[in-house]
């Protein structure tokens, strides 16, 4: 008798202290997450957005309801698309979320020509952090000084400019930023990863280079590399004239995103999990410190602004398909 | 004046000396020799498995690695990057399955070793060279490490382009005693290297709409059949097992191997230095290494058609190149980085999420924990030579296993293996195709040398040139304005010349000493 | 056996079909810009006079052996140590085997072609025992499971006749 009446309080206590855990399910434990979350990177293991998930994804696991492993799973064929159409047909049940480039996936599409997956329909969940901004560097022992030493520069003849592929973010940035700032180029394209182009500026292949604030911030420390211009709209390098400064607002438009997502149709309270667990976990002790040591803000954003944001870097995208499509 | 710059280079000295040994002491704590040890193993296991290697085993690890300090991290993957080459040795002995990409060029003379019933004297080889030419890497590097970024930086497209020929005309010049159908199967492979998407002027080349084939035909599942699946095929027709019954299979004792390294000391200081040049510069990367150091040896040497039937030269020279490279590709990767490779990538990875940014500040702010991974990865090289030496007997037993069983085995793995590389099922298809494209050059006697070396540069040595000309506006003049180039293009043309010098010298001598014999 | 210049047909056909490949190659490399097809199209046009040479090489006409003798000196009769001939059934008999594994994997999946294979292959072709080859088709499917799904948590392919319940 003593024992069930025990039994009965232990049971008791541990029914209301679920409850009082978990406000939003009062009476069982929450059915989501049941077993582990796989968290597609379309890209190969060691690049950038696969160490941001992996940074991310353990501490996000501490803001589950329950004790499950997000695994982290690397997709990296066809540039990218592979892993993205596979995110798109996976069952939209929130164990198989995914970490998306915009617009990296719509020049990506916009290359590829293909129909496997609509960017439109993804149940956008958040973004790790800010999106990135553009910047123009040159070498430390460039002999051009200021922006206007470039500006004077393209009208004499094409600035020689080194960027990625055709299918890379680095390549949309610096042909439409120098659209947009009237600077005429050369582009000598084919670099291979983030920091290869940045290299080849220093080592004199090119006048210039147009990166990503983070890469550039590495080579800027190390002294190798001077930035002329920033493409934000109020420039976080002083002395550096500003998209603002230079007339042209457009070029704050200019971002990689990273954006995660799941296949469309994730219903609305598994949807809410995980972004809540995601907007936690950039706000993390853990996460905000290496973000600050590498230059990177992990602000995060509710599904709602995700939505949007895409929608808007989509139609920017379209305006300047022409120019980065080949002919 | 000279007095003080003296005096500020000898403090630069002392403090690299210093910082070395630092290195030296982090690594010398248990708790960090256990995590060598660990990535040891590991390394060994999956660089035996084909398909999975480095790149895998540290993509693995990183989760694993969030707890540790930045140094036992390093030291884990230093340990997994030093031991992945000898497991890849031992399946391409044994196996002729290049459990990594460079150990292809392990193949092409240890199988046949296999084959005669020689297994355990090639592993004892491979090993011993294995070790050898990480130290002489390792010290090279540490020479070379303070000027590493001037020098990586006198390197640009135009260099890499002509890197990628010289390469390509000394692979071309090697297969002498095949050398047309040498060609026949280079020209094959560059045609298939420019499949995919043209990082250059953008647009697809060659794919007819298949979109796995956008980043090209993936090397290693293309290296696996070539090599792996081709010798299955070859055992099935011929039954039996590896080692051809009839040749008693040498329990050779563990010092044999080791042996026959010191008696060709000059190999593997030749295969070591290449390993080490050039890998210190982000162009060519290991398989091309290691199939450039078997060409060179083979040239060099006074018996050229005994490559490629069993010569332990063949053995000794890509596998010290290759531990000499992985050691000195670690100098782009870190004072740029530039990953020398997918491996490379995956451990720059690492290296940031631990909060090292690889670039010029790494080699100021993080020099200890730079010298610590370098022991690191030299001790694991040793030490995993030293398991490979002493699992030789039951290693060699595998050759003597009959193919009926070994077959099925080794395929489930290879495409398995092939399959999860990067999870793309196509894998399994190129794998194929490469096994039979594999079985008939072997069967109508084209020489697979040349076929791997274009497929790996063919692609980069496209880009670079367009690069080049981009560079250079159009003009050719790029290519002579650069003191290296124009060191590389007569380079180019020696090693082209020299075989038509060696036959005239040849006809030469020939005649002279019929002329003797026939004289008074 | 027909021979075409002193050299069996069938002696000719690996040379025969890289042509036709460098031909195709160079019909669809001319579909592409300038800049695109500048390499590609070099080396179409390069292959295809090696593969010319190769042909020539074969032939037993004057010019044939002189090429042969300075380029190829390993397929001088005297220097072609004939390997054992297999007979052509068993060669494609054992190429058909490989490629039927390799489509089974990719119709049914892994975990279904790796015990079907193992044990066909042993049974029919090795000819062992029943309970051998059940015994270690299964022990390599339970290896692989192991290896790839639980400690290196890679999902196996399932394969185009099962997609993902």
């Amino acid at each position: 008798m003593q024992d069930i009446t025990r039994r009965n309080v232990v049971i008791g206590a541990g029914a209301a202290a679920s409850a009082l855990t978990f406000p939003g399910v009062a009476r069982s434990a929450p059915a989501f997450p049941a077993k582990n979350i796989q968290f597609v990177i379309p890209y190969a293991p060691g690049g950038g957005f696969d160490v941001y998930v992996r940074i991310v994804a353990p501490v996000m696991e501490k803001y589950l309801p329950n004790k499950v492993t997000i695994v982290p799973v690397n997709v990296p064929s066809g540039g990218g698309s592979r892993g993205v159409a596979q995110l798109y047909r996976a069952k939209p049940d929130g164990y198989t979320i995914g970490i998306l480039n915009i617009p990296g996936m719509f020049i990506l599409q916009q290359q590829q020509g293909s129909g496997a997956y609509d960017l439109a329909k993804f149940s956008w969940i958040g973004a790790m952090g800010e999106g990135e901004r553009y910047v123009i560097n040159v070498g430390a022992k460039s002999p051009l000084k200021t922006f206007a030493d470039l500006k004077a520069l393209s009208a004499k003849r094409p600035i020689k400019l080194s960027v990625t592929g055709p299918e890379g973010t680095a390549y949309a940035a610096s042909v439409i930023g120098t659209q947009l700032l009237g600077l005429r180029t050369q582009l000598i394209t084919g670099y291979k990863g983030s920091a290869d182009y940045v290299v080849a500026a220093v080592r004199g292949d090119s006048d210039a280079v147009i990166a990503a604030i983070p890469t550039s911030m590495r080579f800027v420390r190390g002294g190798t590399v001077r930035v002329l211009a920033s493409f934000e709209a109020k420039s976080s390098f002083p002395g550096v004239p500003d998209a603002t400064t230079l007339g042209q607002p457009d070029l704050d438009n200019i971002s990689v995103e990273r954006v995660v997502a799941g296949p469309p149709g994730i219903p609305p309270e598994v949807q809410n999990t995980l972004s809540v667990a995601l907007a936690k976990a950039l706000a993390d002790p853990v996460v905000v410190k290496w973000a600050k040591e590498n230059d990177v803000v992990m602000r995060s954003k509710t599904p709602q602004e995700t939505t949007q944001l895409v929608a808007q870097q989509r139609a920017f995208f379209d305006k300047w398909k022409k120019y980065l499509t080949p002919s | 004046m000279f007095a003080a710059g003296e005096e500020h280079r000898q403090k630069g000295i002392c403090l690299m000396l210093e910082m070395w040994l630092g290195g030296l002491q982090g690594l010398l704590h248990l708790d960090v020799l256990g995590f060598v040890f660990l990535g040891m193993v590991i390394g060994l296991v999956f660089g035996a498995i084909p398909g999975l290697g480095g790149t895998t085993a540290i993509a693995l690890l990183m989760p694993l690695t969030y707890g540790l300090e930045p140094f036992t991290a390093l030291a884990l993957a230093g340990g997994v990057m030093g031991a992945v080459p000898m497991g890849g040795s031992i399946t391409s002995i044994l196996l002729n399955t290049p459990g990594t990409a460079p150990n292809a060029a392990t193949c092409l003379d240890g199988h046949p070793l296999a084959q005669q019933g020689k297994a355990g004297l090639a592993i004892g080889a491979a090993g011993s060279a294995n070790a050898i030419g990480a130290i002489i890497g390792t010290v090279s590097v540490l020479a070379v490490l303070p000027i590493a970024s001037d020098l990586v930086l006198m390197f640009g497209p135009p260099e890499f382009f002509l890197m990628g020929l010289f390469a390509l005309a000394i692979v071309a010049t090697a297969t002498r005693g095949k050398m047309l159908r040498g060609l026949v199967v280079g020209a094959l492979g560059l045609m298939i290297a420019f499949v995919g998407f043209n990082d250059v002027a953008g647009g697809e080349r060659f794919t007819y709409g298949i979109e796995y084939l956008w980043d090209g035909i993936h090397l290693v599942p293309a290296l696996i059949g070539l090599f792996a699946v081709a010798e299955m095929i070859h055992l099935m027709v011929k039954g039996g097992s590896v080692a051809q019954s009839g040749s008693p299979v040498k329990i050779t004792k563990m010092t044999a191997g080791l042996l026959e390294v010191f008696k060709h000391m000059p190999t593997v200081i030749r295969g070591s230095l290449i390993g080490t040049i050039v890998g210190a510069i982000p162009g060519l990367g290991g398989t091309v290494v290691a199939f450039l150091s078997y060409s060179v040896t083979a040239q060099a040497s006074k018996n050229p058609e005994s490559f490629g039937k069993g010569n332990i030269q063949g053995v000794i020279a890509p596998e010290a190149a290759i531990c000499a490279h992985d050691c000195s590709a670690l100098i782009p990767t870190l004072t740029f980085g530039i990953p020398a490779g997918a491996e490379m990538a995956v451990f720059m990875g690492l290296l940031i999420i631990h909060g090292m940014q690889p670039g010029p500040l790494m080699l100021r702010d993080h020099q200890v924990e730079i010298y610590g991974l370098i022991w690191a990865l030299t001790a694991s090289c040793v030490l995993a030579s030293f398991v490979g030496l002493l699992f030789v007997k039951p290693l060699a037993k595998i050759t003597q296993l009959d193919s009926g069983i070994l077959v099925p085995l080794v395929l489930s793995t290879a495409f398995a293996g092939s399959f999860a590389i990067d999870m793309a099922i196509e894998n399994v298809i190129v794998t194929a195709v490469f096994g039979c494209l594999g079985y008939l050059m072997m069967r109508y006697d084209y020489p697979r040398l040349m076929i791997v070396v274009a497929l790996v540069l063919g692609a980069n040595t496209e880009r670079n040139f367009h690069q080049s000309m981009l560079m250079g506006e159009g003009g050719w003049s790029i290519f002579l304005n650069r003191p290296i180039s124009v060191g590389l293009m007569i380079a180019i043309a020696a090693v082209l010349c020299l075989p038509i010098f060696r036959g005239v010298f040849n006809q030469l001598r020939v005649r002279k000493l019929a002329a003797e014999r026939s004289g008074p | 056996m027909r021979r075409f210049f002193g050299t069996p047909v069938v002696d000719y056909l690996p040379a025969f079909v890289l042509f036709i490949i460098a031909v195709i190659y160079l019909v669809t490399g001319y579909g592409y810009t300038p800049q695109a097809r500048a390499f590609p199209v070099t080396v179409g046009w390069a292959a295809i006079v090696l593969v010319l040479l190769d042909i020539t090489a074969r032939t037993h006409t004057a010019a044939g052996e002189t090429l042969t003798r300075w380029f190829n000196p390993a397929a001088l009769p005297k220097n072609d140590e004939e390997g054992p001939h297999y007979a052509r059934a068993k060669e494609i008999a054992a190429v058909l085997w490989a490629a039927g594994f390799a489509a089974l994997i990719v119709l049914g999946g892994f975990l279904v072609a790796v015990p079907v294979y193992v044990f066909a292959s042993m049974r029919l072709r090795g000819k062992r025992p029943l309970w051998f080859c059940l015994v270690i088709g299964a022990a390599a499917t339970l290896f692989i499971w192991a290896l790839f799904t639980q400690l290196l948590q890679i999902e196996l392919y399932p394969g185009m006749l099962f997609p993902e319940v």
